[in-house]
């Protein structure tokens, strides 16, 4: 463990942990949006900026804390007039490009901002930060990745058609911190990303469970039965019950016959 | 380090470790709710399953040594305690992406769709079971 002060209180954090880590754990409050525990940070969003002067410096400086690592003697700040500045900033930027995005601004309320009102458009709510991708690469899919340049610049399947490698799993909808991502969802049909994934149904009461490509990928890279995947968990757990109880009738009658075996 | 022994012979099914299990991992209300408890029991982690022949099996989650949910979970967010050998969820790395509860063979990795979508498991409450603390026939018995 190593001390560092963080807006004037002393802190514990483990060696190695990321600053923002580190601040939120000991319960202070430091906005992001791109931030996710699941994957390595990447400091996209540039919300989570703080002020840090090491050990020993002179000067201090505004940096991302999710990719600063914390070390002993760090001085931080989390809500220095510096840091306020850099984050309006950082919220007017995201802002332009997604003025109708109600976690954008709800994030300018509590930054004390003014934001526009009126008719806004699209709530076009990406804002570019790659948790999705990260989050597809970190279960090997790679399905999605981000495509063109500047203002064109989005998320989608290679040359923006709907991406084959995808598995319908949904991780990246339910990570994106815009909700961007259109995720629909009716009886056993998943739509997202311009594909069509059927739930598999339980095979004993049919109940909708997961797409049949994640079961699929599941069942071949490790090496899961398909039986088992192909049950719901309540169905999982009578059969597993089943089982029990015959073992259970088995050994009572056997404790009252006297049976030795 | 402790166990939760299950001694199925000794159940009752009079189900106080469901309900104890509920309240135990009790969650906060939805916004809106009209009732004024603040918390509302949650999803229990282990059922009583009662079988024709009139035995009860208490079902729970079986903390495997090479455990299919860990091996499923691309983002680390299920591990073991090494403090009460229980698989945990760390619900901050979850991504849901639902195949741990698909890999469990035994169905005790569920999804909690009152809590916005949760995956929730047994997780021994951190070395104290509720369920065996309301066990009155020591069918459940953490020792």
């Amino acid at each position: 463990m190593i001390e560092l002060n963080i807006d004037g209180v002393k802190v514990m954090a483990p060696e190695g942990a990321r600053l923002l880590d580190a601040a939120r754990d000991a319960g202070f409050r430091v906005p992001s949006l791109c931030h996710h525990p699941a994957v390595e940070p990447e400091g996209a969003c540039r919300l989570c900026v703080v002020e840090l002067r090491g050990a020993g410096e002179e000067h201090s400086r505004v940096v991302p804390s999710c990719l600063e690592v914390a070390r002993a003697g760090m001085t931080v700040a989390t809500a220095s007039e510096d840091v306020l500045s850099v984050r309006r900033t950082v919220l007017e930027l995201l802002l332009q490009r997604s003025p109708a995005s109600p976690v954008l601004r709800a994030l300018a309320a509590q930054a004390g901002m003014e934001t526009a009102a009126g008719p806004l458009g699209d709530a076009h709510g990406c804002i570019l930060c790659g948790l999705c991708t990260r989050v597809c690469a970190a279960a090997g899919f790679h399905a999605i990745s981000t495509l063109g340049r500047g203002a064109e610049a989005r998320v989608g399947g290679p040359g923006g058609q709907p991406p084959q490698d995808c598995v319908g799993c949904a991780a990246c909808a339910h990570v994106c911190p815009t909700g961007h991502i259109a995720l629909e969802e009716s009886g056993s049909r998943r739509g997202i990303w311009g594909r069509d994934f059927e739930l598999l149904p339980c095979a004993e009461c049919g109940v909708p469970t997961i797409p049949r490509e994640q079961a699929e990928r599941a069942a071949s890279s490790l090496g899961f039965p398909s039986a088992d995947l192909a049950r719901c968990p309540a169905c999982n757990r009578k059969a597993t019950a089943v089982t029990f109880g015959r073992i259970v009738a088995l050994s009572s009658t056997d404790a009252r016959e006297g049976v030795k075996r | 380090m402790s166990r939760l022994q299950v001694t199925p012979n000794r159940c009752s099914g009079c189900r106080s470790c469901e309900m104890a299990c509920a309240f135990a991992h009790a969650v906060s209300e939805p916004a809106g709710a009209t009732a004024s408890l603040g918390l509302q029991p949650g999803r229990p982690r282990l059922r009583i399953w009662a079988s024709p022949g009139a035995a009860f099996i208490p079902m729970l989650c079986l903390q495997c040594d090479d455990a299919r949910c860990v091996r499923a979970c691309a983002y680390g967010a299920l591990a073991r305690s090494e403090t009460t050998g229980a698989i945990e969820l760390d619900s901050r790395r979850c991504t849901r992406c639902l195949l741990c509860t698909a890999a469990c063979p035994f169905g005790n990795v569920e999804l909690e769709a009152a809590m916005g979508g949760l995956v929730v498991k047994c997780d021994l409450c951190h070395g104290a079971p509720a369920c065996a603390k309301f066990c009155p026939t020591g069918a459940l018995a953490w020792s």
